[in-house]
Order: C-alpha cells, then structure tokens, then sequence
C-alpha cells in the first residue's frame, strides 16, 4: 500500500506545516459587515492535531473554510497570511488553489449526506477525488477507493464501495467521507464538528478510527468542535476561539489545567460532567458580541466577571493582544498587566 | 383531577407498558412491512415534584416516548396515568384539563415559534386556548412569566428572530409554564445550544423546579447533562428500557453492559480522565422493524464473547427485570467488564 507514511526529518520541527498570521474575514451583508474572524493566529506542526473550540459564531467554521481556500470568489474579504508549508495559500488564486484542495489539504464536515452526491456510488466518488490528483484509469481508482474504505473499517467494502450514501449508517457514511478525504494522503485535515451529530458511541468509533489513521498517515489535523469532552481526548494543542479571535492557546493539558482566560475559565466550568455530583452549574452570563458591531475593548468584556480586576477601566477601552508565556498565552489585559508589572520589579 | 389523599405513594405519572408500533412499510401498496417499533412495552413512574430523564442513542424511542406522554400521538397499548387517572380513558373536558397539567419543551427553539407572532402574544396562547382569564390579565400574568424566565419587559412586543437560541429557549419555558403544569416533559431542551448558555438554561429549569415543585421528563442524548439534572434515569435501546433507577446508582455503578457502554463513550473534559476504558460496541443498531429476539442488545453485547452457548440461548429468550433491574440475564458480569477493561 501506498499509504505508509514517515515523518521526514530533514524537514527539521523548526518549520510548522501550518502557520495562520493576523487572519481576518469579514462579509458583506444587508445589515452591515459582519467580522467573523479578527486576527486569528495559529500555528501546527506536522503530525500534531490541534482543537478549535468556541461557541456558535466564534469563527471557527469561517476560519477553517478560509483554510480551505473556499472563501475565494466569494464575497468575503480575506487577508493576513495562511503559509501552508511555507506557500501563502491566501494569495493563490481558485486555480492554484484546487490543485492543493483534496491533494495536501482535505476537509469533512459534519453532515456527511449533504456532503456526498446522492446519485453516485461512494466508490465512485472516493474514486474521482483519487482521479482529480493521480493519474490512472478508473478501474485502478476504483480499486483505491475499495482499500481505502476498507482501511476506515467498512466491512465488506467491494461491496459497500456499489452502495449509495443513502444506503449506510450515519457513522459508516462518516467513514466513507473520512476515507474520501483521505485517499490522496493529505498533510492536513480539516474536520469540521465531525462527530457532532452522531451518537456517543459511533462518536467512540469515529475518533479511535481519526486518531489511527492520524498514527499511520502522519496527517496533521485541526479538529474544528464546540465539544471540550472531545478536545480533551484527541488534541495535543487548543485554541480558544471566542469573537472571531484566539482568545487562548497552548497545550491541551496546560489549557484544560489552568484555562489563563476568563472565557475559557467560564466554558470549562460551565460544562456538566458525568463525575460531577448534584450541584449548580455555573453559566457564562449573557450572550456573545455581535459581529457587525464589534466593541472598542475586549470582545469579552460584556460578560467578563474578573473586569474589576482590571485598572481604568482598560477591558472596555483597549483590546488586548495575545501575552503571557509563549507556550501558552491568552488574550486578556490582566495577562498583559502582569507582563508589566514583572518587567517594572 | 384533584391529588388523592394517598399522593404519597401515588407517583404523579404512572406509566405500564407503553407500546408504539407505526405501521411498516414496503410490500405492495407500501403496506406490506412489518410495524417498526419504536416503543415497545416501557415502564416508569415520575413523582411529583421529581425528575426522571430518558436516555439513550438516535432511534431508541426516547422522543416518542415523549410524544406518547403528550398525547400527540396514540399508544398501540399500555397505560399513562396521572395520579392515578387513565388518560385514555378521559373525556374531552378532562382531556383538556390534562393538557393544562402536562406541558412540553421542544428542542428546537426556532421551529417551536411563530416568526410572525410576538414573544408576548407567543407566551399569552397557552392561556388564550384555555379560557383562562389570570387575575390581573393576561398582559400582567405574560409580563411575570417572561420574568420569571429571565427574559426583559420590554422583549414583550419583539419577535423571534430577534433574539438568540437561549433567549427563544427561556420563551418556549414561559409558554410551557403559562399553565401552571405539574409535569413538563422537555425534549433535547438544551441540545441545539452553546454550553455556556446550556448552563443558563439548566440552572433556569433547576430553579423553577424549586419553586414551583413541577415535575420535568427530561428526555435528551446528552448523559453529563441528565447526571446532573434528574433524579432518577431510565436508559433506553431499541424501544425499550434497559436500566432504570436513582441517576447516581445507575450512571456510578451500571448494572446493564449497554449502559455500561454508553457512559464509557463519552468524552470527558478532563485530561486525566482514564482513557482506553472505552467499551466498544461492534456494528450498527439494528433496525426497530427487526430486532432481535429476547434481549434486542444482544448482537451488540459487550458480554457476549465470555458466553457460553447456552448462556447466549438464555439472551435470545425471555429477558427479566420490570421496573427498576437491569433487563439483563448476567448483570454481575457487567462490573467484571469493568475491571477486566481498566
């Protein structure tokens, strides 16, 4: 099989698959701009799986679609630097791009129905995005695609390769759209809420089947989910996307230990956990910002319980950069402040 | 319907047997298949003032057991009493006093309202469609609703679109608790939202309960959720009950291997939560116009590899348990796949 794939260590750790600088996207709509991501940063090195987290209307669904590259021709106005193995993917055009698309950089999405043509085969549509990058004859193609499904764990896939999307189960079309993804061995995956809408057990089989395919292939991935239970069992790293900005990131344990920003603070103790005793939850007050009007301060202050902590009132004038250890900064002026307070000592 | 002085003992819902069966299709005509059956022959009991959840996967029959609860659809057979009162047995007089007491919540905040109708006008329906004419009126009784559900006076005339999932969440509440029900059964209320305003919403429910002593079936997929909210839980597959009882016997130490399963599959945010206990279940659920004979988790049973033949002939038979035990030939086992696991 051609699919063994080993780190190549020439390409020292050094230099990340993925670096994302100053991202921002904004649409144009009816009722004003709509800023859905304001200078996002993020960076992955190869092999690593990476969670992007945060609520609905974070941005992290428009920023893994400006991964993709499927922002371009659209209305959306993109800029800052997405530099995918040193090339700036942002200033591609739509025809350099799609000869990236599926080949290094490959996406799934939540809703694999609606992600599959109905009237085709799966085999037939693993085999045309096999086709689309290599060339060979359809019958060897197909022949990949009938391996491929049978390395994402579908029994009897010659078989199952004939079916439509119809035919299967939510988690085997899961599968089939994982193998479809795969099958031109990307660098990068993007997957975008993959689990969400499957039961936790078939969820159980999904992950264990990424996070195999992940060991084999050396696929990084960045695992776009508003669920921290999932983050916590497949992730190396955690960005804490709240407002269209990384509010946080570092080392998953590192966040989930000790969350540096009170937005992170307030969604992990805002989770019910099945160790958890009887007992109140303790909810973030209040709803996110509008993204059409942004406030001047911090995108979190309106419901920022820590703000008094913050002198002159700085969390509703001044938006805060990223500070703190670079390992693990967050983006929140009482980290700034501290930065201050060590360097004036 | 006045409380029996016996209400002590009397759960306020008293549910025997339960079964739905829709109508199969296929065959000539499309009448031919065989009924699926979505619920078939569920047992539990809420008391007043208490929480029982359902649980269980897509297709287990946790929402139409919901709908049967509502009356929105009509058992096959099986008895739903409240306070001792068989349902089907009520005239429409009583009927309509039954639909003033139990109350739902949908999951679906959006659909469940009218785009074109005010959150006010929303809320003051219930009361409109009863006759019920609130000391104070209607205007007043609406505004104290939307209070006590954390929403603004000034929302009363706004329309849905205008506000977010959580705030059309707290209006569906408000609309639910226009009648003063004793028992809401609320579906999946908090699974179309981010979990920071879950929390919210939780807590809202918690409190109500607290004060006005209704009693909620908490229907949901979401286990960390029902761990925290009910009291007791009944977990569900294939249409029927495999374990019931107290949230924290059943979630702490399950005596079912589907339930077992279930609670080892979810992930828990929590970096030194032990990992690789997770119980595979093998294949997909089978279809509820087929199941299997006996136990309907047997195809799947985590157990069923340590069985011997005739073991796994007993789990093709008649399955024990009623109300309460695990539905299940060797609940002891299933601590042993426990500690074989970890």
């Amino acid at each position: 099989m051609p699919h063994e794939k080993t780190p190549d260590p020439s390409r020292g750790a050094a230099e990340p698959l993925l670096r994302i600088r100053d991202l921002h996207v904004s649409f144009p709509t009816d009722d004003g701009t709509v800023h859905a991501v304001n200078g996002m940063d993020l960076t992955l090195g190869r092999g690593e799986t990476v969670g992007l987290v945060g609520e609905s209307g974070s941005g992290k669904t428009v920023t893994s679609q400006a991964l993709m590259g499927l922002l371009k021709e659209t209305r959306a106005s993109v800029t800052g630097e997405i530099l995918f193995d040193g090339t700036d993917l942002n200033a591609l055009d739509e025809d350099r791009m799609r000869a990236w698309r599926g080949k290094k950089i490959a996406m799934i999405f939540q809703d694999p129905l609606s992600a599959m043509h109905p009237f085709h085969t799966v085999g037939a549509q693993i085999a045309e995005a096999y086709r689309v990058h290599n060339k060979v004859s359809r019958k060897a193609a197909t022949a990949v695609a009938v391996d491929m499904l049978g390395r994402v764990g579908i029994p009897d896939p010659k078989r199952r390769a004939a079916a439509h999307p119809h035919e299967f189960s939510g988690g085997m079309r899961q599968r089939a759209m994982i193998a479809m993804a795969l099958v031109c061995e990307p660098e990068l995956l993007i997957a975008d809420e993959p689990t969400t809408a499957l039961d936790v057990t078939v969820q159980a089989q999904i992950l264990d089947l990424l996070g195999d395919l992940q060991r084999e292939t050396g696929t990084a991935v960045v695992l776009v989910t508003h669920d921290l239970g999932v983050v916590a069992e497949v992730c190396h790293q955690v960005v804490v996307m709240y407002g269209g900005q990384c509010v946080e990131r570092g080392a998953m344990r590192d966040v989930f230990r000790d969350p540096r920003h009170p937005y992170a603070q307030g969604l992990l103790a805002s989770m019910p956990s099945l160790a958890d005793t009887a007992g109140r939850l303790t909810p973030i007050p209040g709803f996110p910002p509008s993204l059409t009007t942004l406030p001047a301060g911090c995108l979190f202050a309106d419901r920022c319980p820590q703000t008094h902590l913050v002198p002159d009132d700085l969390c509703r004038s001044a938006r805060p950069e990223l500070a703190g250890s670079a390992a693990h900064p967050s983006r929140c002026h009482q980290e700034v402040h501290a930065i201050q307070r060590e360097a004036a000592r | 319907m006045s409380p029996t002085t016996a209400s002590e003992e009397q759960p306020l819902l008293q549910v025997d047997g339960l079964t739905k069966h829709f109508p199969g299709r296929g065959g000539l005509f499309g009448r031919g298949g065989k009924p699926v059956k979505a619920v078939d022959g569920v047992s539990f009991s809420v008391p007043a003032g208490g929480t029982l959840g359902i649980v269980g996967e897509s297709g287990c029959g946790k929402s139409t057991t919901g709908r049967l609860l509502m009356r929105l659809i009509d058992p096959t057979s099986g008895s739903i009493r409240l306070d001792g009162r068989e349902i089907g047995e009520l005239n429409r007089a009583e009927m309509q006093e039954y639909r003033r007491q139990v109350q739902m919540v949908f999951q679906n905040p959006t659909s469940s309202l009218n785009p074109r109708q005010s959150i006010g006008s929303a809320i003051a329906a219930p009361l409109q469609a009863q006759r019920i004419d609130p000391p104070g009126g209607i205007k007043a009784r609406v505004r104290e609703l939307m209070d006590r559900v954390g929403l603004r006076p000034d929302h009363y005339n706004r329309f849905p679109h205008e506000f977010s999932g959580g705030q059309k969440q707290r209006v569906g509440i408000a609309r639910a608790l226009a009648l003063d029900p004793r028992l809401i059964i609320c579906d999946e209320p908090v699974s179309a939202l981010d979990v920071s305003v879950q929390a919210q919403v939780v807590n809202l429910l918690d409190d109500i309960q607290r004060d006005t002593g209704v009693a909620y079936v908490f229907v949901a997929h979401d286990l960390s959720v029902v761990r925290h909210f009910a009291d007791r839980v009944a977990v569900m597959y294939l249409g029927r009950i495999m374990e019931s009882g107290p949230t924290r016997d059943v979630f702490g130490a399950p005596r079912h291997p589907y339930t077992k399963a279930l609670l080892s599959a979810v992930p828990q945010a929590d970096p030194d939560a032990e990992r690789g206990r997770r119980i595979r279940l093998s294949g997909d659920l089978p279809t509820p116009a087929d199941p299997p004979s006996g136990c309907v988790f047997r195809t799947r049973c985590p157990l069923r590899p340590q069985l011997e033949e005739g073991e796994q002939r007993r789990c093709a038979g008649e399955v024990p348990g009623g109300e309460g035990g695990p539905a299940c030939h060797f609940p002891d086992r299933t601590s042993v796949l426990a500690t074989e696991l970890a």
